[in-house]
């Protein structure tokens, strides 16, 4: 049986080196499944308890911020439609499910006054950020089929506030973003972004310290000894 | 027990690794780096004893796989005409095996020599580091069209042998691809997307161009501080342009465009960035066969010689206008070396390194010569007063170095000021109608670079104070700019540039459509190399003619032109079936050109898109799938 004699002084950085990205790397593909199961279980207390969408409300005064939860959201939103947002400086954080029914390429767009941003998966999909007017921006995105967690969000910072949200499916109908609420939705975020975190953990890791290792076993500084330790 | 000391034993181990992780998902990528990257060049330099210094075995193992592994790849697929991950693997392993049985009975021995300075290491990982964090961060790659165009060239390179242009499907593919070729190994034998690999070059071709850099400073000078310089000028740059316009009271700014030699700041240190994937891969060789010219003057080993003449070799099939280069500089530097007497006529079979490439790719592909120039020359006043004063205005500090370099040093003198006096003269005596930043530009500024970090290292033994002022005096030169460029980058990437249309479309194609599928496009649509080359990956009948016309004749590629032009003019279901079977067209792109175009002509884009079916529309691009009815 072949067996590798490990430097000895290496030993431990060897196993580290090893060991470190398989663990990150695991990690990085666990989070989002139990993200995914997490959505899965708030589509399902959705679907029994029907509610509205709920978001983070931060209103930016000359003095403080003031950061509330607010429920039944909809949309398109405006200062005069719902004077929860009736104010001139504010960012509204939204979690929520999209139900896709069919894979395929989506439209996936915003109308905003000013900035809105939106991210699918983790991954932004959509940047309308800036202070402008009502503007209209849109994305070709692929979905698979099945829950999509979506994460928006939008930012006034002066005047107007309008924010609107649609798709436009494979068939070519444009309508606005079936958005279900989702529960679990800051949490799982949270989980995609850590999966992320873990992922770069490892590959910078990878990066750094593989060559470091190789590096004296692959070139060692006198002729390698008979025992297989380079001296 | 494998035994590090047995070398059989331990290169089978180390082959068996990198086939293994081939076969393991999270780690395939590294595995094809390993096997393409690495091994072919470490057996060679362990075989040979090419280096004694670990860390130049290091780089030299990374350089040399680079060189070696397209050509020991490319028999196989072109004798079965096909690029397939068994056919790459089989040929590596071939070769680093026959390079295993010939260590037979011999052992392992070392590298027991230590004559870098103890910062080049942590410099060359915190430069590469840098480059490789800057890049996955802004997720920008390189900034300008042609790199979808290469792009278009690499995955064309790891689908079909032989290749066919990705701007023109009917055609060979004449471009010089070889060092493409080795990115398009890792795309299909890693399995990662070319946006990945193209992240990834950069910081491997900057640690093997700048140890390169130290290595032949080292070899020729033996100052270690010299070697550090270099990296400094070649990492960070020498702009010194902004300083004198600053003395002159027209604005202290570092990053700005003051005449037309805009590129050229791109070339000062941002070329680890920017030219990762082109201008180093082109340069390499030539560094490889430099270094060994200068080591088998110095110890007259004959390996030495016939790898200098190799890398020379395989350099024309990585750039034949960066050989010609050399060339240049080596015809100068012997000259120098005939009126010193010592003259050494094996040194003339240099001028033959281009027959391999000569009789193989350039006989087969047949290039024409570009319609443009390579190179003109031009003696008048004015043309050489600009030259000059673009020359001296953007190496200012440089010169100055380079020229005491010259001055207080013998191997400087002796080793780099012909390499670096001939593309001074280049310079200023004359322009490339074609790619001169990319062909003369970059290479002069690699020589008077070093040169002029020789002279700086002559500083060392110069008054402490004085030392430092002048230290401090460079840094403050080069740094601003270098700062300047990577903000102004970070600002506006190469992605941040596309449209959403583009974008949209591009993501569209790729992920629908065959990969071996070809796009009809109006000539000269910004579509063509962005959309559907770089984003979308697929081939085009005829896209830009600023590629093409330095391979063929520019009848050839305005017939080509007309008979799209005439595609998109008739819209009579024969005419159109006829086009799409002789260039065996799948898609149809129907952009804001083609719809102004088809209008002009009194038709509309409508009537024209209703013989054929949409399979995507957005705002202003619709796509249209010729079925197979259409083609019989």
């Amino acid at each position: 049986m072949m067996k590798i004699r490990l430097p000895k002084k290496k030993r431990l950085w060897i196993v580290l080196a090893i060991t470190v990205p398989v663990i990150c790397w695991s990690i990085s593909e666990i989070l989002p499944l139990i993200a995914s199961a997490l959505n899965r279980q708030g589509y399902q207390v959705v679907r029994r308890e029907p509610s509205g969408l709920s978001g983070i409300l931060t209103i930016r005064k000359k003095e403080a911020l003031e950061r509330k939860t607010v429920k039944d959201i909809r949309f398109p939103l405006t200062r005069t439609s719902d004077p929860r947002f009736d104010h001139d400086r504010f960012t509204l954080k939204l979690y929520g499910l999209l139900d896709v029914e069919r894979a395929g390429f989506y439209w996936v767009g915003s109308e905003s006054d000013d900035g809105s941003w939106i991210r699918l998966k983790g991954d932004k999909i959509l940047d309308n950020g800036g202070l402008h007017s009502r503007e209209t921006k849109m994305n070709l995105i692929h979905m698979d089929k099945g829950l999509q967690s979506i994460e928006l969000r939008y930012e006034n910072q002066m005047g107007e506030a309008y924010l609107d949200l649609f798709w436009v499916t494979p068939e070519g109908t444009r309508s606005p973003l079936p958005l279900l609420p989702n529960p679990w939705g800051r949490v799982s975020a949270g989980l995609l972004w850590t999966a992320f975190l873990f992922f770069k953990i490892a590959q910078y890791w990878v990066f750094f310290t593989l060559p470091l290792l190789l590096y004296p076993i692959l070139f060692p500084v006198n002729k390698p000894n008979s025992n297989g330790s380079a001296a | 027990m494998i035994s590090l000391a047995q070398p059989i034993p331990f290169y089978l181990l180390l082959l068996f690794s990198a086939n293994l992780g081939l076969f393991l998902p999270p780690i395939r990528f590294l595995a094809a780096l390993f096997l393409v990257f690495f091994l072919p060049g470490y057996v060679l330099v362990e075989r040979y004893s090419l280096w004694k210094n670990p860390l130049f075995a290091v780089v030299g193992a990374l350089g040399l796989s680079f060189l070696l592994s397209p050509f020991i790849t490319l028999p196989g697929c072109i004798i079965f005409q096909k690029v397939n991950t068994f056919l790459l693997i089989v040929s590596l392993d071939l070769f680093v095996l026959g390079f295993i049985w010939s260590s037979k009975g011999k052992e392992r021995k070392g590298y027991p020599e230590k004559n870098h300075s103890p910062l080049l290491f942590p410099l060359l990982m915190l430069i590469c580091a840098w480059v490789f964090v800057y890049l996955d961060i802004t997720k920008s790659g390189p900034y300008c069209d042609d790199w979808t165009y290469l792009f278009g060239i690499v995955k064309e390179l790891s689908r079909n042998m032989p290749p066919h242009d990705p701007e023109a499907s009917s055609l060979t593919l004449k471009y010089p691809w070889f060092f493409y070729f080795n990115y398009a190994l890792i795309h299909r034998l890693g399995g990662n997307s070319l946006w990945k690999i193209f992240d990834l070059v950069p910081p491997m071709m900057g640690f093997i161009f700048l140890g390169l850099a130290y290595m032949i400073i080292l070899q020729a000078t033996k100052s270690k501080g010299a070697g550090l310089g270099a990296i400094l000028f070649l990492a960070l740059g020498r702009e010194s342009a902004w300083i004198l316009h600053g003395i002159q009271g027209l604005g202290w700014r570092p990053f700005v465009a003051y005449d037309s030699w805009l590129d050229l700041q791109i070339f000062s240190g941002f070329s680890l960035l920017w030219g990762g994937w082109y201008l180093l891969p082109s340069m390499v060789p030539f560094l490889f066969s430099w270094f060994f010219l200068i080591r088998y003057h110095q110890e007259q080993q004959p390996k030495d010689y016939w790898f200098s003449w190799g890398t020379c070799a395989a350099g024309c099939f990585f750039h034949p206008a960066y050989y010609l280069g050399f060339m240049l500089g080596f015809s100068c530097w012997l000259l120098f070396q005939w009126a010193r007497k010592r003259f050494d006529p094996w040194l003339l079979l240099f001028y033959f390194a281009f027959f391999p490439y000569f009789l193989t790719f350039f006989f087969y592909t047949r290039p024409l010569t570009p319609s443009s120039p390579i190179y003109q020359f031009q003696f008048d006043k004015k043309s050489i007063i600009d030259a000059l004063r673009h020359w001296g205005w953007h190496n200012g500090l440089v010169i100055f170095l380079a020229a005491w370099a010259s001055i207080v040093s013998r191997e400087a003198r002796f080793w780099i000021l012909p390499f670096a006096l001939t593309f001074a003269f280049l310079l200023i005596f004359g322009r490339g109608g074609i790619n001169h930043h990319s062909h003369v530009v970059f290479p002069g500024i690699i020589y008077l670079s070093l040169l002029g970090a020789v002279g700086l290292a002559a500083f060392r033994k110069s008054p402490f104070l004085l030392r430092i002022l002048i230290i401090t005096l460079v840094l403050t030169m080069i740094t601003p700019p270098f700062v300047s460029q990577v903000a102004f980058r970070l600002k506006t990437s190469w992605v941040g540039f596309l449209e959403p249309e583009q974008k949209a479309a591009g993501e569209f194609i790729r992920a629908t459509t065959d990969e071996n599928s070809t796009f009809v496009i109006f000539p000269e649509s910004k579509f063509s190399i962005d959309c559907i080359e770089g984003l979308g990956e697929r081939k085009v009948v005829f896209g830009w003619q600023f590629h093409l016309d330095r391979y063929e004749s520019l009848e050839k590629i305005h017939k080509r032109a007309r008979e799209v032009i005439g595609f998109y003019k008739n819209s009579n279901p024969e005419t159109q079936k006829d086009f799409v079977r002789k260039y065996r067209v799948d898609y149809i792109f129907l952009g804001p050109d083609e719809v102004t175009f088809i209008q002009k002509n009194g038709a509309e884009a409508t009537l024209f898109a209703k013989n054929f079916r949409s399979v995507y529309k957005s705002q202003s691009v619709q796509i249209l799938k010729i079925d197979d009815d259409h083609r019989l």
